[in-house]
């Protein structure tokens, strides 16, 4: 007998817990290096106490919590800066907006909300991400995310994100264990424009531009097709349009998608599925589109 | 050196040395007592080792001890934590025993363990393996030495984490044969568990009547292009004991009941705790038994310090949807401080379904 062991995962499913503000009085001095608060140093958190609402220009250095029964709404035009501090050396800014209540930011295509890094020089990785944590019916509309780890990222939630602009971030959008409709935006210039795990989602990826990054589509694991992805844009991004990880062994269904071709050796040389490793599942394209879908609305913020 | 041959050599230090045997523990200092049995018997003049770490050679022993005729033993050592082994003859016959309350964390006063040992198994042999597959190993998984379906062997390449979780690579369940085979490792050594959990499913605390096994020659080197052939023999977890309740030392302790929305307790969900405020995939650092009716759970912890709390329906993978999940809320991010050697208690932790239809 020549039973295949299963390998233990190690994939980071993010399911972190806290969070600061701001757009308020600076907080305290992050206490850095080793020995630092009892031998851990600490991201500075501040927790919403009731519901709030944004606007103007804000700053976050540190962990925001919108905890559970709580509503953060953010008014068109604002701007929420959140500054680069790296408590624990990862690389990756420590300050975050984390929503386990729900968050409603929904701008105006002329006075879009920014989400952003408060560097005067950003960069990918500046700050964590925008985290919906078991949040209900949360909603965000004309929104740019730009200069994260993850633009935004959406677990175990319920979220509405439509024509929002995920750009020069680590992942663009990322999503797990999600009820969402992800409808409308553009994904550019990060090295995931959408990365998932599909884990029982029942998500809509649709009529979304995916196009300039490193890897378009990055289905990680633990995905079946419950998810829809359909009238999308993918195309011209630099590796590949579509990519499995090395634990997707299912097929993944992504017809009534457009990549920037109808030549489907063409397509086929941008996904990287089973054409390529032999021990992956295949990324279904039929029917390919043969021409780009109409934008209804547009793409983007 | 495996720790089968690191035993033989204890046991034999410690015929040679009787005299360290009988050297009272001072009552100041920790003490490890409890009764090494074969099938309920006890194993008079087994050896007890109380490892305190793994090196790459194999166990480091930190001290050991003889049990007496009726298979009871005591040993003094510093307060920390500690793997227990023992080995010894029963009617003639090689056995061995590996706590199943490892790794045994003692802090002060006497700490009580039973410790069941098995027949002692062969040590692992080699024969050719698979082509192209890398290091391999295979064998039986027996209870009672009787081969055992439904098993599961879990391969660890370190001892840290204390051979829980589901380590490195894990096998298939055993078929009725109790065969498996784990082909495709890395060259290198590692440490071999089998589990049988009686209710199915992979991770999480065992409950009394699951079946666990460590094998003996643990780590047992695997080479590139041979499989290693092992035996492991399980024995049968016990009530999971508390660290309460096997110990007259401090003991650290979360307590707290988990609700619903609505406030009624909540049965068989899990408290978990984790240490750092980013879960990821990791395994918790500790976490409670399943709630009874009244949604009561307790974590027992080796020290104090900051907690994020939350509790769960299910152990392993990431929470699905329509799984009872919560954390804590009496902070912003789920954290709760405690002492070592502290209480904290009439803590809640509020369990919703995760992604109910229509929200």
């Amino acid at each position: 007998m020549n039973l295949r062991p299963i390998f233990a995962s190690a994939v980071s499913l993010a399911v972190t817990v806290a969070l600061l503000v701001a757009g308020c009085a600076p907080l305290a001095p992050v206490p850095t290096g080793p020995g630092a608060s009892s031998g851990r140093a600490k991201v500075p958190v501040r927790g919403l106490a009731s519901d709030e609402t944004w606007q103007g220009d804000l700053r976050i250095r540190g962990s925001v919590i919108v905890p559970k029964g709580v509503t953060l709404t953010i008014l068109p035009g604002t701007v929420v800066r959140f500054e680069k501090i790296d408590v624990d050396g990862d690389g990756t800014g420590d300050s975050e907006l984390y929503v386990e209540g729900k968050i409603v930011a929904e701008g105006t295509s002329a006075r879009p909300i920014r989400f952003t890094s408060a560097e005067s020089s950003p960069a990918p990785r500046d700050w964590k991400y925008l985290y919906l944590d078991l949040s209900e019916k949360s909603s965000l509309a004309h929104c740019i995310s730009e200069y994260a780890f993850s633009g935004v990222q959406v677990h175990f939630s319920s979220a509405t994100i439509r024509r929002c602009t995920f750009r020069h971030c680590v992942d663009g959008l990322r999503f797990s264990t999600a009820d969402g409709r992800f409808e409308g935006n553009r994904m550019t210039g990060n090295v995931h424009g959408v990365r998932y795990e599909e884990r029982n989602s029942r998500a809509t990826l649709a009529g979304n531009e995916i196009t300039g990054n490193r890897v378009g589509v990055f289905c990680v694991t633990e995905s079946k097709g419950t998810a829809t992805l359909r009238g999308n844009r993918i195309f011209g991004n630099e590796q590949y349009d579509f990519k499995l990880g090395d634990r997707q062994r299912v097929d993944i269904p992504a017809g009534g998608n457009w990549w920037g071709t109808t030549d489907p050796a063409a397509i086929r040389g941008r996904i990287f599925d089973k054409g390529v490793e032999a021990d992956l599942g295949r990324v279904l394209l039929d029917p390919i589109l043969q021409a780009p879908p109409e934008a209804v609305e547009g793409y983007g913020a | 050196m495996t720790l089968l041959a690191r035993l033989a050599s204890v046991l034999f230090a410690a015929l040679l040395i009787p005299a360290c045997a009988s050297v009272s523990p001072s009552p100041a200092r920790p003490e490890l007592a409890g009764r090494v049995t074969f099938g309920g018997a006890p194993v008079a003049g087994a050896t007890v080792s109380v490892i305190d770490r793994y090196l790459p050679s194999g166990p480091h022993v930190a001290t050991s001890t003889r049990c007496a005729d009726d298979g009871a033993f005591q040993v003094a050592v510093p307060a920390g934590s500690y793997y227990l082994a023992a080995s010894g003859l029963f009617d003639g016959k090689p056995v061995f025993a590996w706590s199943g309350q490892n790794p045994v964390r003692i802090d002060s006063g006497k700490r009580w363990l039973g410790v069941k040992s098995v027949s002692m198994p062969p040590p692992a042999r080699y024969e050719a393996g698979p082509a192209g597959k890398g290091a391999s190993v295979a064998g039986t998984v027996r209870f009672k030495g009787a081969p055992s379906a439904n098993a599961h062997i879990y391969v660890y390449a370190s001892p840290e984490g204390n051979f829980k979780g589901m380590g490195y690579a894990m096998s298939p369940p055993t078929a009725a044969d109790g065969r498996f085979a784990i082909d495709g490792l890395p060259e290198s050594g590692y440490w071999l568990v089998a589990r049988r959990r009686s209710a199915g499913g992979l991770t999480g605390p065992l409950e009394k009547g699951d079946l666990f096994g460590f094998f003996p020659g643990n780590p047992v080197y695997l080479k590139d292009g041979k499989s290693a052939l092992v035996e492991i023999e399980m024995i049968e977890k016990e009530k999971a004991l508390s660290y309460s309740e096997v110990t007259s030392g401090g003991e650290t302790v979360l307590r707290g009941r988990v609700v619903d929305k609505g406030g009624i307790p909540q049965a068989g969900v899990y408290a978990f705790v984790y240490d750092d405020r980013v879960f990821g995939h990791q395994r918790p650092y500790g976490q409670s038994g399943p709630t009874g009716p009244d949604g009561a759970f307790a974590i027992y912890l080796d020290r104090g310090g900051v907690f994020h709390l939350g509790a769960r329906e299910h152990f392993g993978n990431s929470p699905a949807p329509g799984e009872r999940f919560g954390f804590y809320d009496g902070t912003p991010d789920h954290a709760v401080e405690l002492p070592l050697s502290g209480k904290l208690e009439g803590l809640t932790v509020v369990v919703e379904p995760i992604l109910p239809e229509g929200k």
